[in-house]
């Protein structure tokens, strides 16, 4: 593949030899240095071979020797191309001017990717980097990533680092948040463990402290589990950070509601597409009648970039707006369906509650009210309900 | 003339004595053809010294001390130079001619 384009590049003749010592003709050119290719008796006294245009000018030395004579049969090549139009200037010239265009347009950054936002939003810290310079149209050398990384980090407090990487007309700009540390009693400090949620106590294991609760015994959400107070007759009261792992079983109740009866789309199978294009932020419609096409329908808009060769983007997006038409139906709920389908969503925002606990059993019950299907989930988990707070009172 | 002759041969039988008992290939300390076959569609050959026939049925080859022929249908070659030549085709028949 990538010796036909070199031969293509190059220029190619295929050229015909008649005579009767061709093959002493071939002999000569191998020996000679002259390249060739594809060879192929057509004739009782014709050979065909491809060779480059320096290596034709070369043969005919060698065939007059050899009494042949050689004719050109076609030529190929980018060579032939631009002998054959070296006098259309204006093609000429729209090539050259195409090539300016495009080198001028990439000198621009037409998009910008924001990559890693958790707590802040892509548009805050586009609204920054645009008011720090970096903006959809502005020129690539007038960017300096150093410093716009230094200003940025000094502009947004949530940012703990950021990278700005040019890729052709394409800014990709990766940002890391700062993630805030939760309120920890320092280790010398004295404290008491207390339970952060109500529960029997499954599981104790004091490391500092005194235990104020067995295991088997139920606490209430705020009750001491493990006081920092300690009171010997030795050395009398002393005060110690406590430490411990106190895992409890804690019973949960959740509720879920959805509607006895539910609309249902049901496609018609009808479909009506819109395509539209988008230079710059000016949007031009390639269709006439701008209406909604059915009564009820979904729309679906996918907007796609021009992108030549991975990280040249265009200035353009092709935008293809999809409608599909449903028929709106009215669904009784089925009792079985929603119970899995709630018992799982329940089961998820328990799993988000207990944050790192695990469900021992749970059952789901499903009733009927006033027009409504209602979900109970009763759930019993086993977690961790230590927690530090500072020494209030003396046991 | 011929007493020059004489002694490169001389020269070549000893040097192909010794690749022998060293277990190196002929080819490489003498210009001896070397053949190389991929089934019978594709033949590559190093060492020819030019052909002396070519159609689409027949190919000759000169080589060191020997002609080597090759039978077919659909013989052609693909590429050739100082060094080896190529052929592609359905190869029937090899034939050395010492």
């Amino acid at each position: 593949m990538l010796l036909k384009l070199i031969n293509f590049l190059r220029g190619n003749v295929r050229v015909e030899m008649k005579g009767d010592y061709t093959e002493r003709l071939i002999n000569m050119c191998a020996f000679n240095g002259i390249e060739f290719w594809d060879i192929k008796r057509t004739g009782n006294n014709v050979i065909e071979v491809t060779m480059r245009v320096d290596g034709f000018r070369r043969i005919r030395k060698y065939a007059k020797k050899t009494m042949t004579r050689v004719k050109i049969r076609k030529k190929a090549g980018v060579p032939f191309l631009v002998h054959r139009y070296r006098w259309r200037y204006a093609l000429w010239g729209g090539a050259v001017a195409a090539v300016l265009l495009l080198l001028y347009l990439t000198s621009f950054i037409w998009t910008i990717e924001i990559v890693g936002c958790t707590y802040t939003t892509p548009a805050q810290i586009m609204k920054a980097l645009n008011g720090l310079g970096l903006k959809t149209g502005v020129r690539k050398n007038k960017i300096i990533a150093s410093e716009l990384k230094n200003n940025m980090l000094s502009e947004v407090d949530m940012l703990s680092w950021i990278a700005i990487n040019i890729k052709g007309t394409h800014a990709e700009v990766v940002v890391r948040e700062r993630e805030e540390t939760p309120y920890m009693i320092p280790r010398g400090e004295p404290c008491d463990i207390v339970a952060e949620k109500t529960g029997v106590i499954s599981k104790m294991n004091v490391k500092e402290g005194k235990a104020l609760f067995k295991p088997g015994q139920t606490v209430l959400r705020g009750d001491i589990l493990v006081t920092g107070v300690l009171d010997s007759e030795t050395a009398g009261i002393r005060r110690v950070h406590s430490l411990a792992e106190v895992q409890a079983r804690t019973w949960y109740k959740l509720y879920g509601r959805a509607p006895e009866k539910y609309i249902r789309k049901k496609y018609t199978g009808n479909k009506k597409k819109r395509l539209a294009l988008i230079f710059g932020t000016t949007r031009v419609n390639l269709y006439l009648n701008s209406s909604i096409p059915f009564d009820f329908c979904d729309k679906m808009i996918e907007k796609e970039k021009i992108i030549i060769n991975k990280s040249m983007y265009l200035p353009v997006s092709v935008v293809t707006e999809t409608y599909t038409e449903y028929i709106p139906e009215k669904v009784r709920s089925v009792s079985g369906q929603i119970s899995t389908e709630a018992k799982r969503t329940l089961l998820r925002r328990l799993s988000r509650i207990i944050q790192g606990g695990s469900v021992k059993t749970s059952s789901c019950k499903v009733d009927a009210k006033n027009g409504a299907v209602v979900v109970t989930l009763n759930a019993e988990c086993l977690e961790e309900i230590a927690l530090e707070r500072g020494i209030t009172e003396v046991p | 003339m011929a007493k020059g002759k004489k002694k490169a041969g001389l020269i070549t039988r000893g040097l192909g004595k010794v690749a022998r008992r060293l277990d190196i290939p002929v080819s490489s300390v003498t210009r001896t053809a070397r053949i190389s076959i991929d089934g019978n569609c594709h033949l590559i050959l190093e060492g020819h010294e030019g052909i002396s026939e070519y159609t689409d049925e027949l190919i000759r080859i000169n080589c060191k001390n020997m002609v080597v022929s090759g039978e077919g249908n659909g013989l052609s070659m693909k590429a050739m130079n100082t060094d080896g030549l190529s052929l592609t085709g359905s190869i029937t028949k090899i034939e050395f001619s010492v």
